[in-house]
């Protein structure tokens, strides 16, 4: 009988053990409509720009989710668009995955000095009149949609709180989630009239601080906080 | 009055008497296990020269009438026990210990070209008898043996219907050529023994040292297993049916990601930073496809097919029955079998993934006179396999093909119903395929006499046997196409690629036929002369084996065995094998193949078994031998013959004075000849507290030279000719193995056994033709044999800081020839010699062969009343395969991707990463490496088989005639622990393209009549 009840006591200590595993977040709580609250990079808190404050994101239960992203609102005289899309999921309820639009940086430099390749605009003459930067531009960034996955800190009905480390250029230059607007420069298509919202012009001067900036790996805390809508 | 009193008197006195003399006694008893003292239920009990029977009772008690009770004997037989005599002699309680097969087995070990008691054995031999051989729902017997004997390794490599054969090595490898053990099928040496009904096999006997294998001469070196089918013994006939029936399961098929994570993680792996890129506005890529991809809403545009479910079935059927009769009378003895097994295969077409064998065999014993038995045997099967046509050669272009090829780019079906793609749908495969018929035939046959002869002196007998087995395989294919069909959805058109055409048979794709004659006559001797017992054998052998068309090939030889043994204490034993093969060249086909045994029962010594030790160790015996074999298994033939081929021509003048040519090719090595294998074994056998604990423990120490290798890596470069092989190899092969069992009876209701064995072995090469200029750490020379030349991974870059403080990959700073980029995420590489740079020198032998150096398995199992249950834990390991293309690299060939690259590398789960960055990620780079990140580990344990069964009570089935019933539950590959997590470790191919091994639920009826 007493080896018996030890033997109960073993195995029900046996299934405690084995039923303590970390938790773990499920799907339905990640829907919603979310303000972003406050990021911190490395530990230290951001000051955000009020087009940051105002960042929102929709995440709708089929995976897909909303930008809403006031960041880009100030350039084209306050016509730019606002909401960019992107999608989601959960991996493992351990990790969330937001793919968004990334600006890649690739200038090219030249072989014998080192420096940025330009593309330059010219007269009838073929004179150098100056900086074509809409083209150069478009040779030095590549833009693209792609995957980032976050650790779920904190998972709640009311907040979320992720982290993402990173190489600072990977964030800075990305809809993670509202860009700095001073990082983008506003760029008109000629052609179409159309705007293009594209990193900033790389030049000799801020070639290795930008590609510095893709080498530095940080750790981002972002925290929101669910709306009704 | 006198008189009448008198007469009255005697006439009661006769009655009296003649009550006497007939007068009918109830005897009673019990029977018992001799060595678990296990009451045995259902035990036949019968009076010899009578009809009278009965039977025991769930107790093991027995009550019977006897009608003499001075002179008359019970006989008592029971399934899997040695029959027993035992005359009443007036008694009223006989109890009664029956022997069971199992320990008459260990009494009597089958050997080469004979058997010997097995106290007397001295060489290193494990034994299985077949009961736990036919309950396992297995299609073939290899796959049974993993983890129940020692000196063996078993590897399973693929669950192929009807291809499904483990590959078996005896002791491990010692070779770089051929090392498939020999197989001896009743005395007969077979291609194949695998496919032999279970339920056909008394036992399977491994001959793992030089004394036990040097009869086999130029064939022992890579270990014998000798497999004896079952005969009949005189009695009533016994008939036993079993039936069984499994449902099957395939394990670790590899599961692809779905539409909407795999192209996630492609646009990361196409468009992550630093790729080496034309710079673009926007990658093509937008969270709209990708929603299409999650949501499946445009399944034309943005399918997600997974063709795994779609083509594999998740649960098969197996089936197996088998009725076999067996008796004799005094001077014939027979047993005969027949069983079928059915197998349904993972395909979802029946019609196509389906096997079925059904086998034969008819043991038959006459003694024709009093000195002269003659025995005929017959084995035979018929397969029968439906596979689809692309599949002859394996399951690559199905199995592999519904993990490999993605399901984002076309759907299944095309909204008209027909196949969508541009020629990689793989459910097309399967449904249009044409069949694949394959049929083959084997008969095993032989004809064996044995010859008293006593009159010239006692002991001395003449033996003689004939053999003839053949094989027919015919593989008939029908072929078919059927066209796929792209559907644009914008113009609602569709765009075809491929043809139409209808089935039609395509021929014989297969078609082998072989034939084998063997003979052998010889003469042995066994006599004891007091306390000394010699035996001796000479035996002559020739053996022809014609293939197809091909040259015939032959070998023959001489057999010779001596062996004495002095007061069962001192043994010695002299084995050896003269052979010659037609594979060398003349003046060098023969070799004499010696090996000396010695053997030392200490326990059997007045002074052992009077001492205290005797009290605790109560069988103990001491061997060792030593000995050469030989290995003339060669993957080419005729290696001395110079050969000359077809080399082109020239067309000399006008007109057609065409000339040809020819040319001379590898030269021919004209003294080429076997590998010797010298084995030197030292074990001892020991059981302890009166049998509660057995012990067998045996190291063994090989050496291998001139094994056959290629040496063009060592001819110089200025000769441009090629060369055979030569007979330049050396390698040595090493280790132990280990044997314990244990077993008790509790109570009367209770008792368990624990059966464990344990074997090691490492082989090294001591001389193979390394190149020339090769670092020490690269040859394969010092290393065992498949070692592989790799660089070892060691984690990955965390950060650039991290790159810039190790050593570079980078090609142009010495590093590895074509690595442009390094970046976080990437794999990092040991610098094995320090220099500062990761290259080609770095690269050095480390791991494991793809044979396992370590293979294990413990029985647990019991008795409790009518239940029984057992339950196998195999494990393996020290042994790897490498994995590459579709099973390991992310979007290579057919552009999939698995669970374990959504486990990539990201800064934010770098300690949790499966597999290497994606971002950024170039298609050079050092994922693709021969390193360890490549190694698939052969680790695992598993809970290989399970088994419960219950004994119906006797009172129930003595009614129906039936002297045992049993129902039994058994399982095979229930579950595992295995450090490769995504492919069976026993996997062998590096694209992970077999079908796996099957994991099988089954119930099963054994009736006994």
């Amino acid at each position: 009988m007493k080896t018996g009840y030890r033997f109960f006591i073993l195995i029900f200590l046996l299934v405690v053990i084995f039923s303590c595993k970390k938790d773990t977040y499920v799907e339905s709580s990640v829907s919603g409509l979310w303000q972003q609250v406050s990021v911190t990079e490395d530990g230290t808190p951001m000051t955000l720009s009020p087009e940051q404050e105002s960042c929102r994101i929709l995440i709708e239960a089929n995976g897909a989710c909303r930008y809403y992203n006031q960041s880009f609102k100030k350039y084209n005289s306050g016509a730019g668009p606002t909401v960019f899309y992107g999608t989601w999921s959960m991996l493992d309820g351990k990790w969330i995955n937001f793919t968004t639009d990334k600006w890649q940086f690739i200038p090219t430099l030249t072989s014998d000095s080192n420096k940025v390749v330009l593309t330059y605009k010219k007269d009838a003459s073929n004179k150098i009149i100056g900086i074509d930067t809409l083209t150069s531009v478009q040779r030095q960034w590549s833009q693209y949609h792609i995957q980032s996955r976050f650790t779920i800190l904190q998972l709640t009905a009311d907040e979320m709180e992720i982290r993402l480390k990173t190489f600072e250029g990977e964030k800075k230059y990305a809809l993670i989630f509202a860009p700095v607007p001073s990082d983008f420069i506003e760029l008109k298509s000629a052609a179409a009239g159309k705007a293009n919202y594209i990193p900033k012009l790389v030049t000799n001067q801020n070639y290795w601080t930008i590609r510095k900036e893709f080498q530095t790996l940080k750790t981002y805390v972002f925290k929101f906080r669910k709306e009704t809508y | 009055m006198k008189k009448t009193i008198f007469l009255t008197l005697m006439t009661l006195l006769v009655f009296m008497l003649s009550l006497q003399a007939q007068q009918t006694r109830k005897v009673s008893g019990k029977v018992v296990d001799l060595k678990t003292g296990e009451t045995l239920i259902g035990v036949s009990i019968i009076i010899k020269g009578s009809t009278k029977t009965t039977i025991t009772d769930y107790d093991g008690n027995y009550s019977i009438e006897v009608p003499d009770i001075a002179n008359d004997t019970l006989v008592f037989s029971y399934i899997g026990y040695q029959a027993m005599q035992e005359p009443v002699n007036n008694r009223k309680y006989i109890t009664v210990q029956l022997n069971s097969a199992d320990q008459q087995l260990s009494e009597v070990i089958i050997i080469g070209y004979g058997t010997q008691k097995k106290q007397s054995v001295i060489g290193s031999i494990s034994s299985i008898s077949n009961k736990t051989l036919v309950t396992a729902p297995v299609s073939n017997i290899s796959q049974s043996l993993a983890g129940k004997l020692s000196g063996i390794q078993v590897v399973q490599s693929s669950g192929e219907i009807g291809g499904d054969i483990a590959d078996i090595y005896v002791r491990g490898r010692a070779t770089w050529n051929n090392a498939t053990p020999l197989y001896v099928v009743d005395g007969i040496v077979r291609a194949e023994f695998a496919k032999i009904d279970p339920n056909e096999i008394e036992s399977i006997n491994i001959l793992k040292d030089a004394s036990a294998t040097a009869v086999y001469g130029v064939k022992g070196a890579n270990g014998v297993i000798i497999i004896t089918t079952k005969r009949g013994v005189t009695g009533k006939p016994k008939i036993s049916v079993t039936a069984q029936t499994a449902i099957t399961e395939p394990i670790n098929i590899p599961q692809p990601l779905g539409a909407y994570d795999a192209t996630s993680l492609q646009y990361l792996a196409d468009w992550g930073q630093y790729r080496n890129r034309t710079p673009q506005t926007k990658g093509g890529t937008n969270a709209y496809d990708l929603l299409l991809w999650r949501t499946g809403a445009s399944p034309w545009t943005h399918p997600d097919v997974r063709w795994v479910d779609n083509v594999m079935k998740n649960q098969s059927t197996q089936q197996q029955y088998n009725v076999n009769i067996s008796g004799g009378t005094k001077t014939v003895r027979y047993f005969v079998s027949g069983g079928y097994l059915n197998q349904n295969g993972f395909y979802q077409n029946d019609d196509l993934t389906k096997y079925s064998r059904f086998n034969f065999r008819s043991n038959l014993d006459v003694d024709v006179t009093k000195n002269l038995t003659a025995s005929l045997s017959i084995g035979a099967r018929v397969e029968n396999l439906n596979s689809p046509n692309s599949t002859i050669w394996g399951s690559w272009d199905i199995y592999r093909a519904a993990f490999a090829v993605t399901g984002r780019t076309y759907p299944i079906y095309n909204p008209n119903g027909s196949y969508a793609g541009t020629g990689n749908n793989v459910v097309k495969y399967l449904n249009e395929a044409a069949v694949y018929k394959n049929v083959m035939s084997t008969l095993e046959s032989s004809f064996s006499l044995n010859y008293k002869l006593d009159n010239i002196t006692k002991g001395l007998a003449a033996r003689g046997q004939m053999s003839f087995d053949t094989q027919g395989e015919t593989g008939r294919s029908w072929s078919k196409s059927t066209a796929e069909y792209v559907y644009d959805q914008a113009t609602n058109t569709y765009q075809k690629f491929g043809e139409d055409r209808p089935l039609s048979y395509a021929g014989v794709a297969k078609n082998n036929n072989w034939y084998k004659f063997y003979m052998e006559g010889g003469l042995s001797y066994n006599r004891t002369f007091g306390k000394n017992t010699v035996s001796a054998l000479l035996l002559a052998n020739r053996n022809e084996v014609i293939r197809n068309a091909e040259v015939a090939f032959a070998d023959q030889g001489l057999v010779g065995r001596t062996t004495y043994d002095f007061d069962q204490r001192y043994f010695g034993e002299f084995n050896v094998g003269y052979n010659g093969s037609e594979n060398f060249p003349k003046g060098s086909q023969y070799g004499v193949f010696p090996a000396f045994a010695a053997g030392w029962m200490a326990s059997n010594e007045a002074f052992f078994a009077n001492s205290k030790l005797g009290n605790i160790i109560t069988t103990l015996k001491l061997r060792a031998s030593l000995g050469w074999v030989g290995n003339d298994k060669s993957d080419s033939r005729f290696i001395f013959l110079q050969e000359f081929s077809n080399a082109g021509g020239y067309t000399f003048g006008a007109g057609d004075n065409y000339f040809g040519g020819i040319q001379q090719g590898a030269i021919a090595n004209e003294n080429a000849t076997w590998e010797v294998a010298r084995k030197l074994n030292l074990g001892f056998e020991a059981s302890f507290y009166k049998g509660l604990l057995g012990v067998n423990f045996d190291y063994f120490n090989e050496f291998r030279n001139r094994i056959l290798t290629n040496i063009d890596a060592v001819k110089p470069e200025y000769v441009g000719a090629e060369f055979k092989v030569a007979n330049i190899g050396e390698t040595e092969n090493k280790g132990f193995e280990v044997e314990l069992n244990h077993n008790l009876r509790i109570n009367k209701d209770f008792s368990y056994f624990v059966k464990g064995n344990f074997t090691y072995n490492r082989n090294k090469i001591l001389k193979k033709a390394d190149p020339l200029g090769l670092l020490p750490y690269q040859k394969e020379e010092g290393y065992p044999i498949g070692t592989p030349l790799m660089w070892k991974n060691i984690g990955y870059f965390t950060s650039y800081e991290d790159i810039q403080s190790s050593p570079t990959q980078i090609g142009n700073n010495n590093g590895i020839p074509g690595n442009l980029e390094v970046i976080p995420g990437d794999l990092k590489f040991e610098d094995y010699n320090k220099d500062g740079v990761i290259n080609q020198a770095d690269a050095y032998r480390q791991g494991y062969g793809t044979v396992p150096e370590m293979q294990y398995g413990v029985t647990l199992g019991g008795n409790w009343r009518s239940f029984d249950f057992s339950v196998l834990f195999q494990g393996s390991t020290h042994a790897l395969f490498m994995k590459n293309w579709e099973i390991m690299w992310a979007f290579s060939n057919n552009d999939n991707v698995f669970e374990k690259h959504n486990n990539y590398w990201a800064p934010e789960i770098a300690d949790q990463a499966q597999f290497t960055r994606f971002y950024g990620k170039s298609w050079v780079n050092n994922e693709r490496y021969y390193s360890t990140y490549e190694a698939g580990s052969g680790t695992y344990l598993r809970i290989k088989n399970i088994e419960f069964g219950y004994t119906l009570p006797t009172v129930w089935t003595q009614k129906a005639n039936m002297s045992g019933v049993r129902l039994y539950f058994s399982a095979i590959n229930t579950y595992m622990w295995a450090v490769e997590k995504y492919l069976d470790p026993d996997n062998r191919n590096s694209r992970g393209g077999q079908m796996p091994a099957t994991r099988a639920w089954n119930i099963g009826l054994n009736v006994n009549f």
